[in-house]
């Protein structure tokens, strides 16, 4: 196995004159889970879409097996699946009928599509909606759908952003579930979240993204170790507390300046129940009851 | 492998239009509709509902018959009572024309005038209503023309026939005045004669012996006095009448030489038809097509119509919904190339618009009894050319464009200038000689010469080629500004 099956060195995105990213350096496992975690608006989609190949670094290099990734970008596209966060199918489409589509798109050849689409449906658990159109699936259902269509070419990477997104901690699960199990098929996933439980349910490498560098990565047990602490939060804080006593408000203030209202306004409600705050008390740590108690209001509202 | 991509991404496009089932269908049968609408409404070639306002300044048989001619050609004619209505009556458009008769004296003539006042906003319908108002004053004043000349030919031939007769009696009137002259010289008595006789007398009364003989010789002598100074008055009187004679003789003389030079013109013209003077040249409009109706004369433009709108709207619609689809950002991931999708775009909407077209065609030949199809592989050629280069002006709006409202106003823009820059609106020869040279780059003005020729005129590629060689530029320029659109559209997600 590949250590370094894809390095970022010195990766920096600009925008015009915003700069998203800044001498970023990462390297990614091969067959193993990476996450990517930040707020909203950090660059962690940035980040997935520079190593997807559709966008170019302003500066720094992408290398996969130690070869630039945007050298031989057609084979870039077949090696690697995306699936962004807001889903990628047409909607006017069933759920077989996207899949053949893109499968076509990636030239799988017709003999091989068809059991490869019936097997992917099958995966993914969504068999039973084959001929519904993907306008009418629930939420859980479109985003399995979307990580199907980044499957139907059969990568050996595989790139999800946020994949657990807006979704409540059941499909939360299986959405996790899907993934582990994709992993298990030998395909690298990396993938971008914002929920620190999470990243260290699944992930055999978490990256942490923060004022457009990476600040920290590794395992979660090594990171664990590094800082002393029985979990990703109490690293998360002594990480914060080292920078400076930032807190995570202040942060998701500044650079939700670019999402949209109603995720700011998400975000903002959560984080004023957010994990960490700029003591060192714990006592504001969210339990999974109040998860659920907040879950339960947002679907109420 | 690049076939398989691309008649999935035609097989996607198709299933998701044709999911929609009223929008496609109401967009194939729309210009089906529309072109059997205008086949009804102008299937009629004569002008109806046209206002003439008519005003007399001066009436006279002449402009009265005019007038009424004006009936006969179908138009509604209006008195008023003075100009400023009548004039106003065609700014208020109560009235499509107006006339206004007035005649003219000069001596002992009169003259006859119209004038027509018409609204050159509506460009088309003032030359129609010009035209067939001024063939009405035209016929009319032939007529009259006709009857005034008639009566001079008449005139001439009766002069033609009275001046042989006149000649000859001027002839002889001539060589009588001539006979008579020689006569009246003869008539003169010389005085010399007359002399010798009174010398002789003298002599025979110097030899008379009786008182009595020389009286009668005295007597003599003064009668032959008396008569030799009547001689001399009559001479006189005959120099007279010689020199009279000779002025009458002259007079003659050049009466003859005016007869003879009017008979010798009058006979040199051969005049026998009033109609050959009032209008020595014939005119005839005829059609090129004779058994061509209305609608056979509306149908090219109207397919270049729907040609235009339906092209550019329907590819720059498809190519924006495409833009809006979840879709749109994993086609960039996939290894299919730019090209591929901007093809397949492209044959999608052109399968569309062929249908369309099918549909058009079998309506405008089965219902309108139009005959499109004399040269069959010339039309399939021109509306395959003419719908590539508008499917690939829609497309480019379609990536440039980030909006729906954006998009069909850019369209609707775009197909406005090609409308008003042809010879739909206005006629194309009435612009400028700069926009003039570069009309002839507008492609509805090639598709609606080439639909012409090869429609109504049955002409073959020949004929269209200047026509098809638009196009295929319009096609290529619009071909790389769809790619490099498309290009930085990517760069926007």
């Amino acid at each position: 196995m590949n250590d370094k099956l894809i390095q970022l060195n010195g990766v920096t995105k600009r925008f015009g004159k915003n700069t998203v990213l800044d001498s970023v350096n990462l390297e990614i496992p091969e067959g193993k889970i990476t996450g990517i975690i930040g707020a909203s608006g950090e660059g962690k989609s940035t980040i997935l879409k520079i190593i997807a190949s559709f966008y170019k670094p302003t500066a720094g290099k992408v290398l996969y097996f130690n070869r630039s990734i945007f050298k031989d970008i057609q084979n870039i596209k077949k090696s690697f699946g995306l699936a962004i966060e807001d889903g990628s199918f047409y909607e006017n489409l069933t759920v077989e009928e996207n899949l053949f589509y893109f499968g076509h798109l990636y030239s799988v050849k017709e003999g091989v599509l068809i059991p490869r689409v019936k097997g992917l449906m099958h995966f993914v658990d969504l068999i039973d909606a084959k001929d519904i159109l993907s306008k009418n699936l629930s939420l859980g259902m479109k985003k399995r759908l979307d990580i199907a269509c980044s499957l139907i070419h059969k990568p050996s990477v595989l790139i999800l952003d946020e994949p657990t997104a807006d979704l409540d901690p059941l499909l939360r699960y299986q959405i996790i579930k899907l993934i582990k199990k994709i992993n298990s098929h030998g395909t690298t996933i990396i993938f971008t979240t914002q929920l620190l439980e999470e990243a260290e349910e699944i992930c055999d490498k978490v990256a942490i993204l923060y004022n457009e560098k990476i600040i920290e990565h590794g395992s979660p047990s090594d990171i664990k170790d590094k800082y002393h602490v029985g979990d990703l939060d109490g690293a998360f804080r002594k990480i914060f507390s080292k920078k400076g006593r930032k807190t995570y408000q202040e942060s998701v203030e500044k650079k939700t300046e670019i999402k949209n209202e109603k995720q700011e306004k998400k975000e903002e409600e959560f984080s004023n129940k957010t994990f960490w705050s700029d003591d060192d008390n714990i006592k504001d740590m969210i339990t999974k009851e109040e998860l659920e108690e907040f879950y339960s209001s947002d679907r109420k509202k | 492998m690049i076939f398989g991509n691309f008649s999935a991404l035609v097989k996607k496009d198709l299933l998701m239009f044709f999911r929609s089932k009223i929008s496609s269908v109401i967009i194939i049968l729309i210009p089906l509709i529309i072109i059997l609408a205008a086949g009804y409404a102008f299937s009629s070639s004569q002008l109806s509902s046209v206002y003439v306002g008519v005003h007399f300044n001066s009436s006279s048989t002449l402009s009265q018959n005019i007038a009424s001619g004006f009936s006969q050609n179908g138009f509604i004619i209006k008195n008023y009572s003075s100009s400023s209505d009548c004039i106003n009556s065609v700014e208020l458009d109560e009235s499509q024309i107006c006339a206004i008769f007035s005649n003219s004296s000069s001596g002992n003539f009169t003259r006859d005038s119209v004038v027509f006042y018409a609204d050159y906003s509506r460009l088309n319908l003032a030359g129609t209503l010009i035209n067939n108002a001024e063939n009405s004053v035209y016929n009319q004043s032939v007529k009259e023309g006709e009857a005034s000349v008639q009566d001079l030919i008449s005139l001439i031939d009766l002069t033609k026939s009275v001046l042989p007769s006149a000649r000859i009696s001027l002839n002889s009137a001539s060589s009588d005045l001539s006979q008579s002259q020689s006569s009246l010289i003869g008539l003169n008595i010389p005085v010399s004669d007359f002399d010798t006789a009174i010398s002789y007398l003298n002599t025979a009364y110097s030899l008379a012996n009786s008182s009595n003989e020389k009286s009668y010789i005295n007597n003599t002598i003064a009668l032959l006095s008396s008569m030799k100074s009547n001689n001399e008055n009559v001479s006189i009187v005959l120099g007279n009448v010689a020199s009279f004679q000779g002025g009458v003789s002259g007079d003659l003389a050049s009466a003859l030489r005016n007869i003879n030079a009017i008979l010798t013109k009058v006979q040199s013209k051969n005049i026998s038809s009033a109609q050959n003077i009032v209008s020595p040249i014939g005119i005839s409009v005829r059609p090129l097509n004779q058994n061509s109706s209305t609608i056979d004369y509306m149908t090219p433009v109207l397919l270049a119509l729907i040609a235009l709108f339906g092209a550019i709207l329907l590819s720059s619609a498809f190519v924006l919904k495409e833009k809006k689809t979840k879709a749109y950002f994993r086609n960039f991931m996939t290894p299919s190339k730019d090209p591929v999708f901007i093809i397949s775009t492209y044959v999608t909407c052109l399968i569309i618009l062929l249908i369309q077209f099918i549909l058009v065609f079998a309506g405008v030949y089965l219902i309108l009894h139009v005959n499109l199809f004399a040269v069959p592989l010339e039309l399939a050629a021109v509306l395959f050319a003419s719908l590539t280069a508008f499917i690939f002006v829609g497309m480019f709006i379609g990536y440039v464009f980030r909006s729906e409202e954006s998009v069909i106003f850019a369209s609707m823009i775009a197909a406005g200038v090609f409308l008003f820059f042809s010879n739909t609106l206005f006629p194309i020869e009435n612009i400028s000689s700069t926009f003039m040279s570069l009309s002839i780059f507008n492609p509805l003005i090639a598709l609606d010469s080439a639909f012409k020729k090869v429609i109504l005129f049955g002409l073959g590629f020949s004929s269209i080629t200047s026509e098809l060689t638009t196009f295929g530029i319009f096609f290529v320029v619009f071909a790389i500004l769809t790619y490099l659109a498309r290009k930085i559209t990517r760069r926007m997600l």
